[in-house]
């Protein structure tokens, strides 16, 4: 007899009573119901008076108990505050983050003059500032470089004066953060040697390159001069690139050198690929850098004068000869990154500032 | 007004920025299983109540009777079913869940979580204390199984498949069985514990238990047909 009495009945009618699955056959749902009647049957219940009563004595015992036998530990009364406190400060963050979360990852796609757009660069900048070292920081600034570029191609489709003007100022960004981002690597490739780091500053600009290409048909006129920076940064990089590292250039050199030739075609030809190889042939570190300023700054010379808004533009002759690939000062004043990236630095809008711009707006602007 | 709720969430990012670690949550978007829960790391498919139960636990053993009492609003009406179902007799049940109580009041600070679930806990406190009880005082046996068979003849209702058992029946039906059916029964039907809660009382496996209430309930289902004929 009981061996009828299977595993599979015991799961069968297990399952029944959870509800999980309806009664297999007769039997189990017999059995189902001789649960339930046993269940409902159990109805006994504490008198209420005594309910009570036993509640306020176990209150009156655990004052002593519980706390007696932490006399070891004197802070017990304080430490249970606290522990509340702990709680609610936790279901509190809980909520705040999870919230935040939501904000945040709606803010990745958001573009210049979006609501949430202050909110993305300013994660950018926090996110900036937890990568320590150089190849991880320039790595991230590229990252945000393509970003910009992006948000560039997004905006200039749209016809409005107030598209044009942003559209500028993502390519101003772009430029800036290409620079940071190449030069923090170029630094974390002079100090440590691994040909790595170049190999990301190509391939962002042979990326970036084809992407400007493609930009520069559907650019607003207002935008010439930043577009033309930011051409001259990515051909200036690469050209710095392939004189730091020309084995690691060499893989696929020929192909950004065309890229960065349509780029330039735009202002007017003038860094083309012999300039380029007069510069490997010299060879040092010391001397491509001090040969790559007046190598690419008779590109947008020719044409016109060099925009201003390239604000530590890589083609803008700079008055000290550039010295090989030491960090800009913006990247040495970040001692403390953290600070940095909360409070903004020369080439980052801080988190808090851009939280701060975006609440200005919101209480003076059109939230009406 | 999407506006408004989205500042009043940036404001509070930045309340949160002094946070490290907050911050390391914010960003890293879609892991919410990061988040550091206090103590005890919960399941991760828990619910609700169940982390209110856990956080009371851990709240009581660090001091708080409050905590404690809602404890107890919590757990006590299955603890005197489960003892009322085995020792039939109001008064005694009220000794018992009483006793159950004071000394799950003043062990709470040596449970720890490990394996441990507490509604299983208190149930093993109150069994032990039940086992004790019919251990030393045999003539309260005497007393309790006198007055079944009083009541028994009380019962009626046979029409009625699901007419409700009266407490006698249900007594002598549970008490008949061997003891881990019966006390499957009491903890499973009764008090309403998990499978996994009776098996740690038991100390059986989830798959005995399982076993162990579809025998019970097979014994059920024949003595209570025997009694309605």
């Amino acid at each position: 007899m009981s061996s009828l009495w299977g595993k599979d009945d015991a799961q069968a009618f297990a399952d029944a009573w959870n509800g999980d699955a309806s009664a297999r056959d007769a039997d189990i749902a017999e059995l189902v119901r001789t649960a339930q009647l046993v269940s409902s049957s159990a109805d006994a219940r504490m008198r209420p008076e005594f309910r009570l009563e036993l509640r306020g004595q176990l209150m009156r015992e655990a004052a002593t108990s519980l706390v007696s036998t932490t006399t070891a530990r004197p802070a017990a009364p304080v430490r249970q505050r606290s522990v509340r406190r702990r709680l609610v400060a936790l279901v509190a963050v809980l909520v705040a983050t999870l919230g935040a979360v939501g904000m945040v990852a709606s803010s990745a796609s958001a573009l210049p003059g979006d609501m949430l757009y202050p909110l993305k660069r300013g994660v950018e900048s926090v996110e900036l500032a937890l990568h320590r070292d150089d190849a991880a920081r320039g790595d991230f600034r590229l990252s945000q470089a393509t970003e910009r570029l992006a948000e560039a191609s997004a905006l200039a489709s749209d016809d409005s004066a107030r598209s044009q003007e942003l559209v500028v100022k993502a390519l101003d960004d772009f430029s800036e953060q290409a620079e940071a981002g190449s030069r923090a690597l170029f630094s974390d490739f002079s100090s440590r040697g691994d040909t790595s780091s170049i190999g990301v500053v190509n391939e962002f600009t042979s990326t970036s390159s084809a992407r400007l290409a493609t930009l520069s048909d559907v650019l607003p006129d207002l935008a010439d001069d930043a577009f033309r920076a930011a051409a001259d940064t990515v051909s200036n990089l690469a050209l710095e690139a392939s004189s730091l590292c020309d084995s690691c250039a060499a893989i696929d050199l020929s192909n950004l050198v065309a890229a960065v030739e349509t780029l330039t075609d735009l202002p007017r030809s003038s860094t083309d690929p012999e300039r380029a190889d007069d510069e490997d042939t010299k060879g040092t570190e010391t001397a491509a850098g001090e040969e790559r300023s007046p190598a690419v700054v008779p590109a947008p010379a020719a044409s016109t004068t060099t925009p201003p808004p390239a604000p530590s533009g890589g083609g803008a002759p700079s008055p000290t000869p550039t010295t090989t690939p030491t960090p800009t000062p913006p990247l040495k004043g970040l001692t403390d990154p953290l600070i940095g990236g909360l409070l903004g630095d020369d080439d980052q809008v801080g988190l808090v500032p851009g939280l701060i711009g975006g609440l200005l707006d919101g209480l003076t602007g059109r939230s009406g | 007004m999407s506006r408004r709720l989205a500042l009043r969430t940036a404001l509070s990012l930045a309340q949160m920025i002094p946070d490290d670690r907050t911050l390391l949550v914010a960003l890293s978007l879609a892991e919410p299983g990061n988040t550091a829960f206090g103590s005890g790391t919960p399941d991760p498919g828990e619910d609700p109540e169940s982390l209110r139960l856990r956080a009371l636990v851990d709240l009581a053993r660090d001091g708080d009777s409050e905590a404690f009492g809602q404890l107890y609003d919590h757990y006590s009406p299955g603890i005197y079913r489960f003892v009322y179902y085995r020792v039939s007799s109001p008064q005694l049940a009220e000794d018992l869940t009483s006793e159950t109580f004071m000394r799950g009041l003043r062990a709470i600070q040596r449970f720890s979580w490990q394996g441990k679930d507490f509604g299983a806990w208190l149930t093993t406190i109150a069994r032990n204390l039940i086992a004790d009880h019919f251990k030393s005082s045999r003539s309260r046996l005497e007393i309790v199984s006198e007055t079944v068979p009083e009541s028994r003849t009380a019962t009626g209702a046979e029409d009625e498949v699901m007419s409700l058992l009266s407490n006698e029946m249900l007594f002598e039906a549970v008490n008949a069985l061997p003891r881990e059916q019966r006390d499957t029964v009491l903890m499973r039907f009764i008090q309403g514990l998990s499978i996994a809660q009776t098996a740690a009382v038991l100390g059986r496996s989830e798959g005995a238990v399982k076993q162990l209430q579809l025998r019970a309930v097979r014994g059920l289902a024949t003595s209570m047909s025997g009694d309605a004929r």
